[in-house]
């Protein structure tokens, strides 16, 4: 035993004497799984690492980025050509949010065929259908933020579809008995309005910076929490 | 029971702790173990250079590099002449007008719209977008078409009777 060895173990001791680390450092690094592993196992760790690649790479751009109606456009192209480097960091949280909604809906497929949803894994299934929902809001929210034509239409015309909600949207069943009008409803809550507007660009701004990502943490925490105390669907219950 | 478990140095097997059978032998878990650590570790110093080149303040609004563009009296008052700058790396139109004595001001030639060269008419006082039809008057400001703003000023100045023509400003 050499004395480094010694030196990191006793660091560890030190920590574990306080907080108690030991139980799920050796859960992390010695965790158990079978002898035959295949790439679909992989999926849910892609997607953790998408999303970790998305959370520094956004705050590296929210650095640069104004969420104003008058400067959102002008920053993202001062981004990309006069940043150094921003153009990677921009494409790779572009290509990033891409990768992570193919990847979650590749995971959640999977997870769907071989029957991961079952006792005694609901709540992780639970916890992982929300966390796709989330996935998609993140691209959804982000999507306006370049605020080009493409992005204030494509947000036009999906947020158009929450006007036919049930009971909360003004052309939805039962919307109008409720009181909804198109001042006033599903869709006015989420642009801020009744048009695609500056309010709404701050709304989603705010939404894909600070509510969702905390909301998806949170959710993440105990994914991830039940997936180890429940064992992996790779291995025997 | 090894490792962490329970964090007994003689508790340890000989692969938890990095013995294989000969001593000179790198086990397969420590080597894929290093491995792993290896390779994001070098994950983690590309996110961690790009994130500080990112960040590292740049000159880019400043005057940038000064370029001589001759004696002041070659320039014509009240009359605009296309000249360039290449102190970014590359070719630049800019108009530059001597307005006075020693007056100038700099208007960098692509259309605030959709980068198209603008084109300076002296009897119309005006800069004309070939491509959508934006005007903007002799001092570069917005009037009519598609543009969001003026015309982009460079940075001009005069020293001893040279004028030194400087980057792109707002």
């Amino acid at each position: 035993m050499s004395a480094k060895k010694r030196q990191r173990q006793s660091f560890i001791d030190w920590v574990d004497e306080r907080v108690g680390i030991k139980p799920a450092l050796n859960e992390m690094l010695y965790h158990r799984v079978p002898r035959s592993v295949s790439p679909l196992d992989f999926l849910g760790l892609a997607s953790l690492f998408v999303f970790i690649n998305q959370f520094v790479t956004g705050m590296l751009l929210a650095m640069f980025y104004q969420a104003s109606s008058s400067t959102a456009y002008q920053s993202i192209q001062y981004i990309m050509t006069k940043v150094p480097l921003g153009w990677v960091i921009r494409d790779l949280h572009y290509w990033g949010a891409n990768a992570m909604v193919v990847l979650v809906a590749m995971h959640m497929l999977r997870g769907f065929y071989v029957g991961a949803y079952k006792k005694p894994r609901e709540i992780t299934w639970i916890t992982g259908v929300v966390l796709l929902f989330i996935t998609i809001l993140f691209a959804f929210t982000g999507y306006l933020l370049p605020w080009d034509q493409l992005a204030i239409w494509a947000v036009t015309v999906g947020t158009n579809m929450a006007r036919a909600t049930p009971l909360l949207g003004h052309q939805g069943p039962f919307g109008p008995q409720l009181g909804m009008t198109p001042r006033y409803d599903a869709r006015a809550f989420l642009t801020a309005g009744t048009l695609v507007g500056a309010p709404t660009l701050l709304r989603f701004y705010v939404l894909h910076c600070i509510f969702i990502p905390i909301i998806a943490s949170i959710l993440m925490i105990l994914h991830f929490w039940r997936i180890r105390k429940d064992g992996g669907i790779s291995g025997p219950l | 029971m090894c490792g962490w478990e329970t964090g007994n140095e003689t508790d340890l097997c000989d692969e938890c702790a990095g013995k294989a059978t000969h001593s000179n032998d790198l086990s397969r878990r420590r080597f894929l173990g290093w491995g792993a650590v290896a390779v994001g570790g070098l994950i983690g110093i590309g996110y961690l250079g790009s994130a500080l080149r990112l960040l590292y303040p740049t000159s880019v609004g400043g005057p940038g590099k000064l370029q001589d563009i001759g004696p002041v009296d070659s320039f014509p008052v009240g009359q605009y002449i296309l000249t360039s700058y290449t102190g970014d790396g590359y070719d630049d139109g800019v108009y530059v007008m001597r307005q006075t004595g020693s007056q100038f001001i700099a208007l960098d030639f692509h259309c605030t719209h959709l980068q198209c060269p603008v084109q300076w008419f002296q009897n119309l006082e005006r800069f004309l977008c070939p491509c959508h039809g934006s005007q903007y008057n002799k001092y570069g400001q917005h009037i009519a078409g598609p543009a969001p703003r003026g015309l982009f000023h460079h940075t001009i100045k005069v020293a001893s009777g040279r004028v030194l023509l400087g980057g792109q400003i707002t």
